[in-house]
C-alpha cells in the first residue's frame, strides 16, 4: 500500500537530517508499530507519509519518495491524499474543529463538496464503528479525552482512507480505554486497512498481534526492532523508599468531598494520609479524580466538606493560600508548556523561590540544586522552550524543585515522555533530599511497580485501594473494575 | 470558568429564531442603545432585553460569574464618571445603557447554538475560509479558557500571587507575563498543529459543502422589519433631538 524509498529529510537550520535513507513497506490488511526515543525521526516519517512534507514544511531538504499504491504523494493533491490516507493526530482537542460531534465527523466530508445526504450516512456508519452513536448531539467540548479521540478517529475514517497514521493514540487513555483502542485498530486493519500507529507506550500497543515493529534510531530504522523495542521498555530493579508509618503525616485529607459549581460530584469522602518515606502511585480511570484529589494538597481546589491538613494545619480554616502551601507542598503538573515562560532555564528555576520571598543566595543555591540533580545543568542559559518536550519536562520538575517541597505531587510525569527520560528523572527524584515524601498520579502500572511503595486506587470520587504494590496490583479484579488492566 | 458560550438549547421562542435574524437584531439594538440620548426613550428600549433574557429561560444562578465580572466593570466605570464630574443624567444614562448592553449581549450569545456560527457567517456572504474561521474563534474560546486556568493554576503552585499584582501599567504586565506567555504560545503551537489537522482533512482544497442550512421564516422577517424600525427610529430620535 504504502512504500518509501530512500527517505531523508533535514528541517530547515538543522545540519542532522531527521531521517536517514528510511525504506519501509506498509501493506494493506496489517498493523504496524514505529517506535523510537523522542527526536528518533518518528513525528518527521509520518509527516511524509500524510504529506504535510513537504506541503506544509516546504523548506526542508528531502531526498527519496513516498509511494501510495505506486503514485508518488507529493505529486498528489491534498484532496486526492486526505481521502487515502486519515491522519489522527496525538492531541485530539487541536483536532476537534466543530462545536458539536456530528459536525466534527462530518468536517472532512463537507470539504470535499460530498451530497449532504452522503455525508449524513457516512458520518453515522463512521460513528456507529467506533460505537460513538450515542455521542453524535453532544458538545465537543464536553467530551472526556478518550471521547475526544474517538470522535477524531471517526472523523477521519468518515473519509474512507486506506491507510490510518496514529500519533501516539494512547497517550491520555486509562488501560483499558487503550486496550479497546487497540482492538478497535487491529479490526480496521483485519478489515483491509493499512494501519500505522507511531506510539511511546509500546506495552500497550504489543499486547495486541502486530504485523510489522519498526524501531526508528537517530532517523534510521534499527534492525532487530521487536526484541528492541521490548528491551527498551523494562524500568530497572530499584531499592525502594522505606515507608514510616507511624511519623507524623505530612498532608492528610479527612472525609473530603468535592462538586463542581454545575453540581456534579467528584469526591466522596476521601480519606488520605500521606507520611515520609510514602512514594504513592494513584492509579484510576480517565476523570476518576485523580487530579482533583491532588490539587486539594495544595489548595487550589477546596473541599466541599470535610478537611485537608498541610503538616498539622488546617488548609480550610486557617485560610492557608496556594503560595504558603507551595513551601511545603510542590505540584508539577502533565504538561511543561502549561509553567515555563522565562528568558532562561536559571530564570526559570528562580521563579518559584522569588515568589516564596527566599534569600538570593538560597535562591540561586536551590537551582543550582535541582538543576544538577535533574541533570540540566549545561542549559542554564538556554531558553526554556528551545529544549526537546524531555528535557523541558525535566526543567518543569526543577523549577517546583527549586522551593525545597517535603511533599512533590506530579500529574501522569511518564505522558508524552520515552521510557529513558521517565528512569532518569524518577530515580533524581527519590534521591532528592528534601522530597520526603512523593505522590504520582498515573495510568502506567509498570511505573507504579517499580517505583511506587504504596498504591492508592480511586474509584467513583473515592478510594478503594490503598495497601503496597505487591497487593493492589494483584487483584484482577480490582484493576479490570478501574479500568486499570 | 464560565464563558458566553456556554450554550444549552432550551427550547425557547427566541431559539426559534434564525440566528442570522437575531444577529442582525442584536447589531440593531445595540446601536441604538448607543445612539438614543433621550433618558425616558433609552429605560424602555434597556429593559427590552431583560424580558428577552426571561423568555430565554437563562436563569441568574447560572450566569452569576458573568454578571458578577461585568457588573463590577460597570460599577468602576460609573465611579470613574462621577469621580470625572460627569453630570448625573449623563451617569443614570452610561449605567442604563450598560445594563442593556449586557443584558442583550448574555441572551444573544447564551441563545445561539456555537455550531451556527459558521453557517450564520457564511449564509451571510461570508466566504468558506472566513466562515469557518469565524467558527473556530468561537470553537476555541473553551479551549482557551482551559489553558487560562491551567497555566494560571501552575504559577499559582510556584507561589504566584495574581491579586498581588501592583504598580503602574507596565509593572503590572510584566508581573502578567508568566500567566500569558504559555497561553499565548500554546495557543500559537496550537494554532500550527490545527492548521496541520484541518489540511489532513482536506480544508480549502475546494467549495466545501455546509451541511447545516438556515432557511428564514415569516418570523424573521418581522424581526428584521422591526429591528430596522428600531434602528430607525433612534436615528430620528438623535437627528431630531
Amino acid at each position: 500500500m504504502i512504500e518509501i524509498e530512500g527517505l531523508s529529510y533535514a528541517y530547515p537550520q538543522q545540519t542532522e537530517p531527521s531521517l536517514r535513507a528510511v525504506s519501509l513497506a506498509f501493506k494493506a490488511g496489517q498493523l504496524a508499530l514505529v517506535a523510537g526515543h523522542s527526536g528518533s525521526g518518528k513525528t518527521t516519517l509520518t509527516r511524509c507519509i500524510n504529506g504535510l512534507i513537504p506541503r506544509r514544511y516546504t523548506s526542508g531538504r528531502l531526498q527519496g519518495r513516498v509511494l501510495m499504491a505506486g503514485a508518488d504523494i507529493a505529486k498528489l493533491g491534498l484532496a486526492e491524499l486526505a481521502v487515502r490516507v486519515g491522519t489522527v493526530l496525538q492531541d485530539p482537542e487541536t483536532q476537534i474543529v466543530a462545536a458539536e460531534v456530528f459536525y466534527d465527523i462530518a468536517f472532512g466530508l463537507e470539504n470535499l463538496g460530498l451530497p449532504r445526504d452522503e455525508i449524513r450516512t457516512r458520518v453515522q456508519h463512521a460513528a456507529d464503528r467506533i460505537g460513538i452513536a450515542h455521542l453524535l448531539g453532544r458538545s465537543t467540548a464536553s467530551l472526556s479525552g478518550g471521547e475526544k479521540q474517538k470522535v477524531s478517529l471517526a472523523g477521519v475514517l468518515a473519509m474512507q482512507p486506506d491507510v490510518l497514521l496514529f500519533d501516539e493514540p494512547l497517550a491520555a487513555l486509562d488501560p483499558a480505554s487503550a486496550r479497546e483502542v487497540m482492538q478497535l485498530l487491529r479490526d480496521l486493519a483485519d478489515a483491509g486497512k493499512a494501519v500505522i500507529i507511531v506510539e511511546h507506550r509500546i506495552k500497550s500497543v504489543m499486547q495486541q498481534r502486530l504485523d510489522q515493529v519498526i524501531v526508528l534510531e537517530r532517523g534510521e530504522v534499527v534492525p532487530d526492532a521487536v526484541e528492541m523495542a521490548q528491551l527498551d521498555q523494562r524500568y530497572p530493579a530499584i531499592q525502594k523508599r522505606a515507608r514510616q508509618p507511624n511519623s507524623p503525616p505530612l498532608a492528610e485529607l479527612r472525609d473530603v468531598g468535592f462538586a463542581h459549581p454545575n453540581g456534579e460530584s467528584v469526591l466522596n469522602n476521601v480519606s488520605l494520609r500521606v507520611q515520609p518515606g510514602d512514594v504513592i502511585a494513584l492509579l484510576g480511570r480517565n476523570g476518576v479524580g485523580k487530579s482533583t484529589l491532588c490539587k486539594h494538597l495544595i489548595g487550589l481546589l477546596r473541599p466541599s466538606s470535610g478537611q485537608v491538613f498541610v503538616e498539622g494545619q488546617d488548609v480550610v480554616a486557617e485560610k492557608l493560600s496556594v503560595a504558603q502551601l507551595a513551601r511545603s507542598v510542590g505540584y508539577v503538573f502533565q504538561s511543561p508548556s502549561f509553567m515555563l515562560f522565562a528568558p532562561s532555564v536559571r530564570e526559570e528555576l528562580a521563579f518559584g523561590p522569588r515568589n516564596l520571598e527566599l534569600p538570593k543566595d538560597q535562591i540561586a543555591a536551590n537551582g543550582l540544586s535541582a538543576a544538577q540533580s535533574l541533570n540540566i545543568s549545561e542549559f542554564m542559559e538556554r531558553h526554556p522552550l528551545a529544549l526537546s518536550f524531555g528535557q523541558q519536562k525535566r526543567v518543569s520538575i526543577a523549577s517546583v524543585l527549586t522551593m525545597q517541597p517535603k511533599l512533590l505531587i506530579m500529574d501522569e510525569p511518564s505522558a508524552g515522555q520515552d521510557h529513558d527520560n521517565i528512569v532518569r528523572f524518577m530515580n533524581d527524584l527519590l534521591a532528592y533530599a528534601s522530597v520526603q515524601a512523593m505522590i504520582f498520579a498515573t495510568h502506567d502500572l509498570d511505573l507504579a511497580r517499580a517505583y511506587a511503595n504504596r498504591v492508592v486506587v480511586m474509584e467513583d470520587g473515592a478510594i478503594a485501594a490503598d495497601a503496597e504494590p505487591e497487593v493492589v496490583l494483584a487483584d484482577e479484579g480490582l484493576l479490570r473494575r478501574c479500568r486499570l488492566k | 470558568m464560565q464563558s458566553l458560550l456556554d450554550f444549552k438549547s432550551r427550547g425557547t421562542l427566541i431559539e426559534s429564531f434564525d440566528p442570522r435574524a437575531r444577529l442582525i437584531f442584536f447589531l440593531c439594538y445595540t446601536t441604538a442603545l448607543v445612539a438614543i440620548r433621550n433618558f425616558y426613550a433609552l429605560v424602555p428600549l434597556a429593559l427590552l432585553p431583560v424580558a428577552l433574557f426571561f423568555m430565554a429561560r437563562i436563569t441568574f444562578s447560572e450566569t452569576k460569574t458573568l454578571w458578577r465580572s461585568n457588573l463590577t466593570l460597570i460599577a468602576i466605570l460609573t465611579v470613574f464618571a462621577v469621580i470625572v464630574g460627569r453630570p448625573w443624567p449623563d451617569i443614570a444614562m452610561q449605567l442604563v445603557r450598560f445594563l442593556g448592553l449586557v443584558t442583550c449581549t448574555f441572551t444573544f450569545f447564551l441563545t445561539v447554538n456555537p455550531a451556527d456560527y459558521g453557517i450564520m457567517f457564511k449564509q451571510l456572504g461570508a466566504g468558506d475560509k472566513l466562515a469557518y474561521a469565524l467558527n473556530l474563534m468561537m470553537r476555541f474560546v473553551p479551549t482557551l479558557t482551559r489553558d487560562l486556568t491551567l497555566t494560571l493554576d501552575a504559577q499559582r503552585a510556584r507561589g504566584y500571587e495574581i491579586d498581588k499584582i501592583k504598580g503602574g501599567f507596565v509593572r503590572q504586565l510584566q508581573r502578567a507575563v508568566p500567566v500569558m506567555l504559555p497561553v499565548v504560545v500554546r495557543s500559537v503551537i496550537d494554532s500550527e498543529t490545527m492548521a496541520n489537522a484541518m489540511e489532513l482533512r482536506a480544508f480549502g482544497t475546494r467549495p466545501r459543502t455546509w451541511l447545516r442550512h438556515l432557511e428564514f421564516a415569516p418570523r424573521d422577517y418581522v424581526l428584521i422589519a422591526f429591528s430596522l424600525s428600531l434602528l430607525a427610529l433612534a436615528f430620528a430620535l438623535w437627528w431630531f433631538k
